[in-house]
């Protein structure tokens, strides 16, 4: 392991990985400040750039925007209680408050350190996690293979926000779109309308509809919004820095806490932030500051959200499972280098995994180097008017989609399926099972067609091993527990119909 | 159908005002219940879904006794996917009867929207008649527009600005050859 490691930071000895880092972190934190935006969009957006890059700098970038962008959205939500992502919702809760009685420069100070540590501690467990993970998996036959996606794929949809039937829509929607293509057991070409899908959709293409084009329509629907005034933020100089230690408890807590949380499929960063709110409050001595302008809470939210982006990655990496809609995407950038993410993944590329470990240390002095020090400028950053954001994304889509393949199809693809992608989000039915069936669709196939020619055609592969009994109740209780609760809401008289965003 | 059109309010004919520098503008707005769309969405998908099981069931048989074939998968996918989706037009008629909560979704600036969609249309189908930068000029130009920019200078400036950072970072820094 410390040999691997040594290979991941000596990756940093090519000016470029840095370049990459500082260039992610940067485009993180812009994306993230800007409400609307988040780290799988961002992510996306800047897939096209690393086409020609070599792995282990795009890589680098790809983490580094993920981390930045989680954290991107808290200083909106601070500053003009507009979170700018999800993940910082609880962030706002307390955060503008401070801002309200003007210790913006303290909760902004605490946010970023707090978020800093979150990484580091997380990224800390992601190494002595991801390594055992990935070499358990190495036993795991096509069987156990299958019941990981299936429940990958079932805690996505169960934890989907909205009606457990539409995230179930949404991932048959996602598998039968991964099924077009050639057959990759008989070559047989199946619901290929033309010769271009022999191969499959192109993902790049299909992520940057689904993601950022249909956000554009969002954009345009919201108009040329009114200008939101950032409050002045004072108050960076004369905090103390002897503050922060009492707050060291809940941040550790809170970066466990998120870890864990990020590596469930589905969970992700915003319901980390949100139990990590909820536990500080808690446990805090004195909880009835919290909504009110608690410094716990603030570090507690960031810390958290900052930890599932490593807890989200420990699935990707040691198992080849996305666990959320950003790791789906960055699934996509990683196969367009050709690199499969895996339990393979330690032992043919274990510059891939060590690199990111690596990263995101190196990466915490940078992002909280550039957050502290570009504070004031990131609160200007939701001043942007929309549709010059509209027109920014709208062009990257098209250069972007047009040079991962060099040709018109993949444009095609992608203007399809952003029109889509608004659509499916207008009727509520969630985009992240989407993809993540269109990226776990072939593993699923390919095992289950596996597992049944290993047993002879019987379906006793599926239930004889205590691995895929034990996912296939997860899966099963994915599904039945979501649907539980909408029974017993049903149950309770409810409020009246209300009008929905439809974002 | 004068129940899923909306009737304008004060503010939103007061948000049809014209656009001036840094003000709000929101143009009109179509509410429709959100139960009529999963019906309407679930048929659709229904239709495409047979479609897909037709296409499926034609697929060749497998030469493997023990395997299911290059259609076996997709024909479990669809089984699975018809169910959901017919709860869902289930959930959605029990909504329409007013026996379920009645969400309403708002499409605002519809015409814009619809506009942008055709926009997005275009630049894909002239994208190699015109080559990348007009196509990026022109179309982002459009975009912003359509986005309620009305600024004369930013809707140059930026379709500008985004041509030179494409031709920096595409052409030149990734090598990229565009149409």
């Amino acid at each position: 392991m410390i040999e691997n490691l040594l290979l991941g930071l000596s990756a940093f000895g090519d000016p470029m990985v840095w370049i990459s880092l500082v260039f992610g972190a940067l485009a993180g934190y812009l994306i993230g400040a800007i409400p609307g935006l988040g780290p799988s969009l961002g992510v996306a957006l800047l897939i096209p750039f690393t086409y020609g890059l070599d792995p282990v700098v795009s890589i680098v970038g790809l983490v580094a925007l993920y981390a930045a962008a989680e954290y991107g959205g808290a200083i909106t939500a601070i500053l003009i209680n507009s979170p700018g992502t999800s993940a910082a919702v609880a962030t706002a809760w307390d955060g503008y408050p401070l801002t309200q009685q003007g210790r913006a420069g303290e909760a902004l100070m605490v946010s970023i350190v707090a978020s800093g540590i979150g990484i580091f501690v997380s990224a800390l467990f992601l190494l002595f996690t991801a390594v055992p993970l990935s070499e358990l998996a190495l036993s795991f036959g096509p069987g156990e293979y299958f019941a990981l996606a299936v429940v990958g794929l079932s805690l996505v949809v169960g934890l989907a926000e909205g009606l457990v039937v539409k995230g179930a829509v949404a991932m048959g929607i996602g598998l039968a779109l991964a099924t077009v293509g050639l057959d990759t057991q008989t070559g047989v070409p199946r619901f290929a309308v033309s010769t271009e899908l022999f191969e499959g959709l192109p993902l790049v293409p299909v992520l940057l509809g689904l993601y950022a084009l249909s956000e554009v329509l969002f954009m345009v629907e919201e108009g040329a919004a009114a200008k939101v005034k950032s409050p002045p933020v004072g108050g960076f100089m004369s905090w103390n820095w002897k503050g922060f230690w009492p707050l060291n408890g809940v941040i550790m807590r809170s970066s466990v806490l998120g870890y864990v949380i990020g590596i469930i499929p589905g969970a992700g960063a915003s319901i980390a932030s949100f139990i990590a709110y909820a536990t500080a409050k808690r446990t805090s001595k004195a909880p009835e500051l919290f909504g009110k302008g608690s410094v716990e809470g603030v570090a507690a939210s960031e810390a958290a959200n900052n930890a599932a982006v490593s807890g989200a990655m420990a699935p990707l990496l040691a198992l080849g499972i996305p666990g959320s809609p950003t790791t789906a995407v960055m699934i996509g950038a990683l196969m367009i280098q050709g690199i499969q993410p895996g339990p393979l993944l330690f032992s043919r590329n274990p510059e891939i995994p060590y690199t990111i470990f690596a990263s995101l240390w190196i990466g915490v002095p940078i992002m909280v180097f550039i957050g502290l020090a570009g504070a004031r400028g990131w609160a200007q950053v939701a001043n942007i008017p929309r549709p010059a954001i509209a027109a920014i994304v709208s062009a990257i889509c098209l250069v972007g989609a047009y040079s991962s393949e060099g040709t018109m199809f993949p444009v095609f693809v992608m203007t399809a399926f952003g029109i889509l992608g608004y659509l499916l989000r207008k009727v509520q039915i969630p985009l992240a099972p989407v993809i993540l069936a269109l990226v776990l669709g072939e593993v699923m196939e390919t095992n289950f067609r596996r597992a049944l020619i290993t047993s002879q055609g019987s379906l006793d592969i599926f239930y004889t091993s205590p691995v895929t009994v034990v996912l296939s109740l997860m899966a099963i209780l994915a599904f039945v527990l979501p649907a539980i609760g909408f029974v017993r809401r049903r149950r309770r008289p409810g409020p009246a119909a209300g009008e929905v965003a439809s974002r | 159908m004068e129940r899923l059109f909306s009737h304008r309010s004060k503010e939103e004919i007061m948000e049809k005002q014209p656009f001036d520098e840094g003000k709000q503008r929101v143009a009109d707005c179509i509410r429709l219940p959100l139960p009529l769309l999963e019906v309407a969405a679930g048929l659709m998908l229904l239709a495409t879904l047979i479609w897909y099981v037709i296409d499926a069931r034609s697929l060749p048989e497998p030469f493997n006794a023990t395997d299911i074939g290059a259609g076996g998968f997709p024909l479990l996918i669809a089984t699975g996917t018809i169910l959901a989706t017919v709860l869902m037009i289930g959930f959605g008629l029990a909504g329409m009867m007013g026996r379920m909560e009645r969400d309403v979704t708002r499409w605002r600036r519809p015409f814009y929207v619809l506009a942008t969609s055709l926009i997005f249309v275009a630049q894909a189908a002239w994208f190699e008649t015109l080559g990348v930068y007009l196509c990026v000029a022109l179309f982002s130009a459009a975009v912003m527009l359509a986005a309620g920019e009305r600024r004369p200078l930013h809707v140059l400036g930026v379709p500008l600005a985004l041509v030179a950072f494409i031709y920096v970072v595409f052409a030149i820094a990734l090598n990229v050859v565009f149409p």
